[in-house]
């Protein structure tokens, strides 16, 4: 019944669409430029008859159904008198950017709610792309101790509450048991320290006669092992107490030291063959090679878990915390995630605010990040035995506490942009030595934040 | 004009056939002139404006002069890589993309068997959705286990290292840039049906051979077709962002070596929202596109015949 | 070659007929060394097709597996069906179809109308107009679309195909250099002599620029149906309600943030391109016409 539903609305929709673009064309044919204003009467007129709240997503499949299926339930017992819509976004390949969103707001007609990446939460804030909330947020209760630290942080810019966090994700190391059963390396007991896992790597890796890799035992700047990574691994920070960027930090240039090193040991070509076969998102889900065997272990994340049961549900795998430079570094974990925010110039915040808290409140928090194995993170969600029920993703959960953000700041994208390219370009391909690299950020970002008054 | 004058002999009504052709030609354009005017102008002006002050496509825009043009040329490493970056693709791309797109179409315009299974082939490439585009050029390039590294195998070596050192990358995004020529290729097809036979002919009895058929007559009817193709591949080769950007994720690695401008100024827009300067980057670009085809054009008296004679 | 011609003149003694073979050696030599060139290129061209194909009747897939595989067994044939289910595919087809077919008239109708002008008729101040129209294609669109946006907004067309579609009826710029340097082509005396018959501007430009055009008309129905078809950014920024979407959007709803239905991408992609290389197939045939007519002079 709701299929046919849909059928007849998209029927009469298109007619109705294709009816006023061909006579709008025909008019167009002998230059009649009174045309356009006579269209625009008609057309938003029929977008004004229903009260509705469209959330904006790019969120996909499974993703994309749980939360359609909040929103019906927020739908239905909604004090507000609104309707929900989800409406799917597609993203740009390979791109951070929101075009879509940029342009709805900078062209007045912005969406009730959209679903942003945490870490751009400050630049939208700064850049006056999202909407304070923070007194709707008071009024309904909600305070820093409900959600994790981490990502409380993100959605907070100067004092005001610019997003409400919704899911997040903790990394750790994961590795291929079968694999290293065959290659004669004991399962039971996977790297615990930086000299393990490069001899670990060392014994996992396989090789033609050229030399070039077919098995990678572990790419140390691949996947999720960032710059953020095996510095906080290392016992680095990223952001001291006066908000300035750390990157070239003692102990992170201690740790692109070593990252350096194991490049070195495994061969840049190689490391940079891998790195090229998965630009722009190519090796995600059954093409990666973690899935493929041809790596035997990587850094990831939580979401992992789900797609193991997926596509190697046959497959041995184990998860322990990254190895540091005196063993085990559970710290190296740095949470990411997703919010929703209320897009600046959206007329009606106390509604769209409303259908936000449900979202990313404890019980759309709890039905989504079981739906699509995430974590929440309101604290109390996060307790809940589910997420505990796999051996796998237990061990990604005990890392909540000590995870960390990366430094909530609103030049994120430069940021973002600038340490990959110092991690993955200038570092390893010996372009910069990592103390250069690393200071270069810090001299860049500081003096932008500097130019924005961000430290005033 | 020339043309008009001669055959002035006649001016039929009191209008003067100048009157005439004038009223005639602005009602002819009037749908452009109409399309211009209503979706063109307030875009363009606005974008100027824009290159002068600090915008981000949200707040409202603070007028701060030329800062935004001296930034990109005295503060802006990236820029100047950008800058380099893209007049060597469109210095070494334009010459290859033309002569390969003419002699294809040369060989496609023969009367061979499978003509259309060949065109369509050749076509083929800019048709497929660009994800899976992106997905087999990165099966194909990608060193040790891509395709093109099989032969080298064979002979127990490693081959080179495309995309992932600076000095293949810029070459190795042009050779990917000559995989999608088909529609330069169907252009010449189509300029190729306008050579009439005759002058064919005519060369026959001259008794030319295929060389000199070719010079004296192919090119020459085809030249309206090389101006088409020149101006609009100095715009597009300009403007390159597709394939890098797919194949790269718009990094400009290994060592911004395929860091182009529109990617660049791209990421100014919508990743740093600094929309101001990047309507500077797109006003320097404009300009000195419109400097070259300007160039281009004057050039064309010497060199483009057209058979209905020009002004 | 050299054996064939030496053996020749023993057989045949008609000098005219041994011409004529002559002239047929030569012209199979000829269309054995094009396809020796057409071949190895064909594959290279035809790769990417291919290999679309080949992987969307993948039962697993494995882009870098090595040696690589071309022709999968077996065949999985249900990421066809499985990929026309897992999105609304055919209303995103239908409503790509209708878009790109509604602006594809346009924009024919309204290029060769401005065209015409400017390539036919000698008029101050068309070559203002002709740099104006190069202008256009010259200042990148990243700069230009939010303003763009705006206009749209003001005539209450988003969220609408109309932005989509309009536009393109009053002509677009790169057709209109393209139609305009095919028109200068054509020898003005066929102008002249219809003037001098007293047909109208709108007659000659219906009745004998048109039938002259006819490849490149086909040549832009083709570039502006594919750009249609494919544009992704134009539908990306417009349109808020998914039962307007069309395929170029849909297409990423195969990926989500850390995965992807790689198998039903590639079938989605296949099916994708399959009516546009129908519609080349088909407009080929106004490309021989093209030759008949042509060579016709005034």
């Amino acid at each position: 019944m709701d299929k046919q539903n849909q059928k007849m609305l998209s029927r009469r929709r298109f007619l109705q669409v294709s009816g006023l673009a061909t006579s709008a064309a025909l008019l167009a044919a002998c230059p009649a430029p009174a045309a356009p204003a006579a269209d625009s009467g008609g057309d938003g007129g029929a977008m004004m008859e229903t009260k509705k709240l469209e959330a904006w997503s790019r969120m996909t499949d499974l993703a994309q159904e749980s939360i359609k299926e909040i929103i019906d339930i927020y739908n239905e017992q909604n004090t507000m008198g609104v309707e929900v819509e989800f409406v799917y976004i597609a993203q740009t390949q390979g791109s951070q950017a929101d075009e879509k969103l940029l342009t709805a707001v900078a062209g007045g007609t912005p969406p009730a709610l959209h679903y942003a990446d945490r870490f751009t939460v400050p630049q939208f804030a700064h850049e006056g792309f999202f909407t304070d909330i923070t007194d709707f947020a008071e009024a309904a209760g909600v305070t820093k101790d409900l959600y994790f630290d981490f990502a409380w942080d993100e959605t907070v810019y100067k004092g005001g509450i610019y997003a409400l966090s919704f899911d997040t994700d903790t990394r750790a190391l994961w590795y291929n048991m079968d694999i290293m059963a065959e290659a004669g390396v004991d399962p039971e007991s996977p790297p615990t320290n930086v000299d393990e896992l490069m001899a670990a790597t060392e014994a996992l890796t396989i090789r033609d006669d050229t030399g070039a890799i077919t098995r990678y035992g572990f790419n140390p700047i691949y996947d999720q092992a960032w710059l953020y990574t095996w510095g906080f691994g290392f016992g680095g920070s990223f952001q001291d107490d006066d908000r300035r960027i750390t990157f070239a930090h003692p102990q992170n240039i201690e740790a692109m030291q070593f990252v350096k090193a194991f490049v070195d040991e495994i061969g840049v070509e190689d490391i940079d063959a891998m790195l090229a076969a998965c630009a722009g998102g190519n090796c995600r889900g059954e093409n990666d090679y973690f899935w493929t065997g041809q790596s035997a272990m990587t850094c990831s994340g939580n979401w992992k878990v789900a797609q193991h049961h997926r596509y190697k549900p046959d497959t041995n795998y184990g998860v322990v915390p990254m190895p540091g430079p005196d063993g085990p570094a559970p710290q190296a974990s740095w949470a990411g995630g997703w919010s929703w925010a209320v897009p600046f110039g959206y007329d009606d915040v106390e509604a769209a605010f409303d259908a936000c808290f449900y979202l990313c409140g404890p019980e759309g928090q709890l039905k989504y990040n079981k739906d699509t194995f995430h974590i929440p993170t309101i604290k109390t969600a996060a307790e809940d035995p589910f997420f505990y029920e796999d051996p796998l993703h237990a061990v990604f959960m005990d890392l909540l506490p000590v995870s960390h953000a990366r430094p909530p700041i609103p030049l994120g994208s430069k940021l973002w942009d600038l340490q990959v390219k110092a991690f993955r370009d200038e570092i390893p391909h010996g372009l910069k030595t990592p103390e250069q690299a690393l200071m270069d950020i810090d001299e860049e970002i500081n003096a932008g934040l500097e130019e924005i008054g961000f430290f005033s | 004009m020339a043309t008009a004058l001669t055959t002035e002999n006649l001016p039929r009504r009191r209008l003067s056939q100048g009157t005439r052709h004038t009223i005639n030609g602005l009602l002819f354009a009037s749908p452009w002139i109409v399309g211009l005017l209503a979706f063109w102008i307030y875009p363009t002006l606005a974008s100027a404006y824009y290159s002068f002050t600090k915008y981000n496509g949200v707040r409202n825009p603070q007028w701060t002069g030329i800062s935004n043009y001296v930034e990109l040329f005295t503060n802006d490493s990236e820029f100047l890589d950008a800058v380099y970056n893209t007049v060597y693709f469109a210095v070494v791309s334009i010459p290859l993309a033309i002569i390969f797109a003419f002699g294809l179409a040369l060989m496609l315009n023969a009367k061979i068997r499978a003509q259309v299974v060949y065109r369509t082939i050749y076509f083929l490439p800019t048709l497929v959705p660009e994800v899976a585009l992106a997905l087999v050029w990165l099966f194909i390039f990608t060193p040790h286990s891509g395709l093109i590294a099989a032969p080298f195998r064979a002979f127990g070596m490693r081959g080179p290292c495309w995309l992932t050192c600076a000095e293949w990358a810029r070459p190795t995004l042009v050779l990917l840039a000559l995989w999608i020529i088909g529609q330069q290729i169907i252009l010449y097809l189509a300029g190729l049906q306008d050579v009439p036979q005759d002058l064919y002919d005519a060369a026959d009895v001259d008794g030319a051979n295929f060389l000199s058929k070719f010079r004296n007559v192919t090119v020459p009817i085809l030249t309206p077709v090389i101006f088409f193709h020149l101006v609009t591949s100095v715009i597009g080769a300009l403007n390159f962002f597709a394939i890098p950007y797919i194949m790269t994720g718009g990094t400009g690695f290994p060592a911004n070596s395929t860091l182009f401008y529109s990617i660049y100024l791209y990421k100014n827009a919508f990743h740093y929202l600094v929309m101001g300067y990047a309507s500077a980057m797109a006003w320097l670009l404009f300009v000195f596109t419109l400097v070259v085809t300007l160039l281009i054009w004057r050039s064309a008296r010497l060199w483009v015949f057209y058979a209905g004679g020009e002004e | 070659m050299a054996v064939e011609s030496s053996q020749l003149p023993s057989t045949l003694a008609d000098d005219q007929s041994k011409r004529l073979l002559i002239k047929r050696v030569k012209g199979m030599v000829r269309s054995v060394l094009i396809h020796a060139g057409l071949i190895p290129a064909a594959f290279v061209f035809l790769l990417p097709f291919l290999w679309m194909l080949s992987t969307s009747l993948k039962p697993d897939v494995q882009f870098y597996s090595y040696p690589p595989v071309l022709i999968p067994s077996p065949l999985q044939w249900s990421n066809f069906p499985d990929a026309v289910t897992y999105i609304t595919f055919f209303l995103y087809m239908r409503n790509t179809l209708t878009i790109a077919v509604l602006a594809t008239v346009g924009v024919l109708i309204s290029s060769s109308l401005v065209a015409y002008s400017l390539a036919r008729i000698p008029w101050p101040g068309r070559n203002i107009l002709f740099i104006l129209t190069l202008a256009t294609l010259m200042l990148p669109f990243q700069v230009t679309m939010i303003p763009l946006f705006i206009v749209f907004k003001n005539f209450g067309w988003v969220n609408s195909w109309l932005p989509l579609i309009v536009p393109h009826w009053f002509g677009g710029a790169l057709y209109i250099f393209l139609l305009r340097q095919f028109f200068m082509t054509i020898p003005m005396e066929l102008s002249e002599a219809a003037r001098i018959d007293g047909a109208s501007e709108l007659k000659i430009y219906y009745s004998v620029l048109l039938p002259l055009s006819k490849p490149a008309l086909a040549t832009v129905a083709i570039f502006e149906f594919i750009a249609r078809w494919r544009d992704y950014i134009g539908p990306l920024i417009y349109l808020s309600d998914q039962e307007l979407y069309t395929l170029s959007l849909g297409i990423y709803e195969y990926q989500s943030q850390y995965g992807a239905e790689w198998g039903l991408l590639m079938a989605a992609s296949v099916m994708i391109t399959l009516p546009i290389i129908l519609l080349f197939f088909f407009l080929q045939k106004t490309f021989v016409q093209g030759i008949a007519l042509t060579g016709i002079k005034g």
